[in-house]
């Protein structure tokens, strides 16, 4: 794959940019005139998912929760697992866009602004499974502290409560993070645009940015402290939904383990989100000159070291139960191996673990294709993870009389390829209005990079 | 000319090296208010024309303190004074069980400020300003790099800015009508 026009691993340019190249070809999908005939094609079908999402929601809103397969004693099914998913999907691009920023690794110039638009809407449908998952969902805001008639106060002690405040705050904090990084670029697109809505929409965003020197030294120090307090932030943001299990009694979830290893899945399905959509949007938008073979190497390595991590406390989580040697644990570990989810469980070990080896390969890092595939495995290898953690420790709890085996109905698969539906409109819309690389980065590469005007 | 007011005295320079020259020359000649523009950021020019920036991540970092402190306390409020829950017989200040909410928050508001700060500090949101009505001004947000002497400068003086900038190589040096 990687041919001379592609650029060559060790470079974060391809051969022939320019800054007035860059800003051609960045800009170019967001001006032009109409878009592409492949952004409608998927915006129809991420539209029709999405309708699917608002038909199961709205029928949730009017039956109830008892649509779904959930009962006692798993209260916690689909919603949950899609929750975690979602949001470790979020947090993969801020420790992309965030964490890398601090280290001036400059592959990240050209993989951030797609990092920070995933972190976004997979944080909007992360955001949606909490309030779905409610019995009664009208009164989610009596999880903010408010003064109210039964002057009651929301439980600060519970970890549940923890992590609406992880929730809402990092959502706020990602989308200050996200447009401010783009101020720059709404800049370049206000000059471009040709149409007088386009310069007022551009215009409005980009403040009256004028890239003065005081302003870059403003925008710098106030981004970077914004990436050096969502550095933690993301990380803290999946301890507390690994806390949100851990501070459960239930087998297979009182873990002190859950916090770190929540966070190494959350950055390993975040890349793999990152690279899967790379690819096409790289393809379709003719942007090889910027995202080269030495960013789809960067991040395989990436993806493989947070697979390895992953795989280590996936083996800690083998070893308690049978140290510890709890009845309840060994039972929960069996039913993992071996349960009425076993299939599950391997095909988990088999996306996430054995498949990613190949990652080992230069070759495999370099071939979009695998590259693609591979994301595409660990992405749903991710969801059974949080699928297994959440069934296999509920559906046979202490008590043998009430297991319980949980079966997904229609509307259980309906809010989850929803969400994925929502996801997807909502990633479209930023690719048709907002440049998916950041223009002002990739400027500073090519300056210092010496290709020139 | 000199009967129009200007808001400076604009030149378009070839390439960092030639702008950091100018931008030195400028200062030596004892120009002050003066500012660079350019489509990406260049750290010596920001060393030169500004200076490190204290005031905002100071106050950024205070904000921070001030949500998280102050939320512990709305904490320790809600569940110790106002609507004290007895957990299991555990002290009514539980005060590791606080601490990720206060610090969730305190993070948003020193996110919200160093946010916040950047506009109010850079004067922005502000649509209209004399460059932007200068003719190839735009190209500062894509290729071309710009090198600004406001009139307000005590030692604004047309003529000799205009030299200094040919000595320099400016490419083009334009006359910005306030």
């Amino acid at each position: 794959m990687a041919d001379a026009t592609e650029g060559s691993v060790g470079r974060v340019l391809g051969a022939p940019a320019t800054l007035r190249s860059a800003t051609e070809a960045v800009s170019r999908p967001v001006l032009g005139a109409a878009a592409p005939r492949w952004w409608w094609a998927a915006l129809a079908i991420a539209g029709v998912f999405l309708l699917v999402l608002l038909i199961a929601a709205g029928n949730l809103f009017a039956a109830g929760i008892g649509i779904w397969g959930v009962n006692i004693p798993v209260a916690w099914g689909f919603a949950l697992a899609n929750y975690v998913w979602w949001i470790g999907i979020a947090s993969g691009g801020t420790i992309i866009s965030a964490l890398f920023y601090l280290t001036h690794s400059e592959w990240r110039a050209a993989t951030n602004r797609i990092a920070e638009s995933i972190t976004l809407w997979a944080a909007a449908c992360a955001g949606l499974m909490p309030i779905f998952h409610l019995g009664r969902q009208g009164l989610f805001f009596w999880l903010f502290p408010y003064p109210n008639v039964m002057t009651v106060w929301p439980q600060f002690r519970s970890p549940l409560l923890w992590d609406f405040f992880a929730l809402i705050c990092y959502i706020a904090a990602s989308i200050l993070f996200w447009y401010l990084g783009a101020v720059p670029d709404f800049a370049t697109l206000r000059d471009r645009a040709t149409t007088w809505g386009r310069q007022l929409f551009y215009g409005v965003l980009a403040a009256g940015w004028r890239g003065s020197a005081r302003q870059w030294k403003l925008f710098r120090t106030s981004y970077s402290i914004m990436a050096a307090l969502l550095a933690p932030m993301v990380m803290s943001v999946h301890s507390v939904v690994g806390l949100d299990f851990a501070g459960g009694l239930t087998p297979g979830w009182h873990s002190t383990q859950f916090p770190p290893y929540f966070v190494f899945g959350a950055v390993y399905s975040g890349i793999a989100t990152v690279l899967m959509l790379m690819i096409p949007v790289r393809r379709l938008y003719r942007l090889e000159a910027y995202i080269t073979p030495h960013h789809f190497n960067v991040l395989g390595k990436l993806m493989l070291a947070c697979g390895l991590m992953l795989t280590y406390a996936y083996a800690f989580e083998a070893f308690t139960p049978y140290y510890g040697q709890s009845t309840y644990d060994i039972h929960m570990y069996q039913n993992r191996l071996f349960g009425t989810y076993a299939w599950a469980f391997w095909a988990k070990v088999a996306f996430n673990c054995i498949l990613p080896q190949l990652l080992w390969l230069p070759a495999v890092r370099l071939n979009q294709v695998a590259l693609f595939g591979l994301s595409l495995l660990i992405i749903i290898g991710m969801w059974l993870e949080r699928y297994i953690i959440v069934l296999t420790s509920l559906y046979q709890d202490f008590l043998p009389s009430a297991w319980y085996v949980f079966r997904a109905t229609f509307w259980d698969w309906a809010t989850l390829l929803g969400s994925v539906g929502l996801f997807f409109t909502g990633f479209l819309v930023v690719l048709r209005l907002v440049p998916i690389l950041s223009i002002a980065e990739v400027r500073e590469l090519i300056d210092r990079h010496g290709a020139g005007r | 000319m000199t009967a129009e007011r200007l808001y400076g005295v604009l030149a378009e320079f070839d390439g960092t090296d030639a702008l950091l020259a100018a931008v030195r020359a400028a200062h030596k000649a004892g120009a002050r208010r003066l500012d660079s523009y350019t489509p990406f950021p260049v750290e010596p020019l920001e060393e030169l024309i500004t200076g490190t920036q204290r005031l905002l991540p100071v106050l950024a970092f205070a904000f921070g303190m001030l949500g998280l402190l102050g939320f512990f306390l709305l904490e320790y409020w809600f569940a110790a004074v106002n609507y004290p829950l007895n957990i299991g017989g555990r002290p009514l200040n539980s005060w590791p069980a606080f601490v990720p909410s206060c610090f969730e928050v305190g993070l948003i508001w020193a996110v919200g400020a160093a946010f916040v700060l950047f506009f109010a500090l850079s004067r922005m949101p502000r649509l209209s300003h004399p460059l932007h009505a200068v003719p190839g001004f735009d190209r500062a947000s894509q290729d071309a790099l710009f090198l600004c002497v406001e009139a307000e400068d005590p030692n604004f003086d047309r003529d000799r800015l205009h030299a200094l900038f040919r000595r320099h190589r400016a490419i083009r040096i334009v006359d910005v009508p306030a």
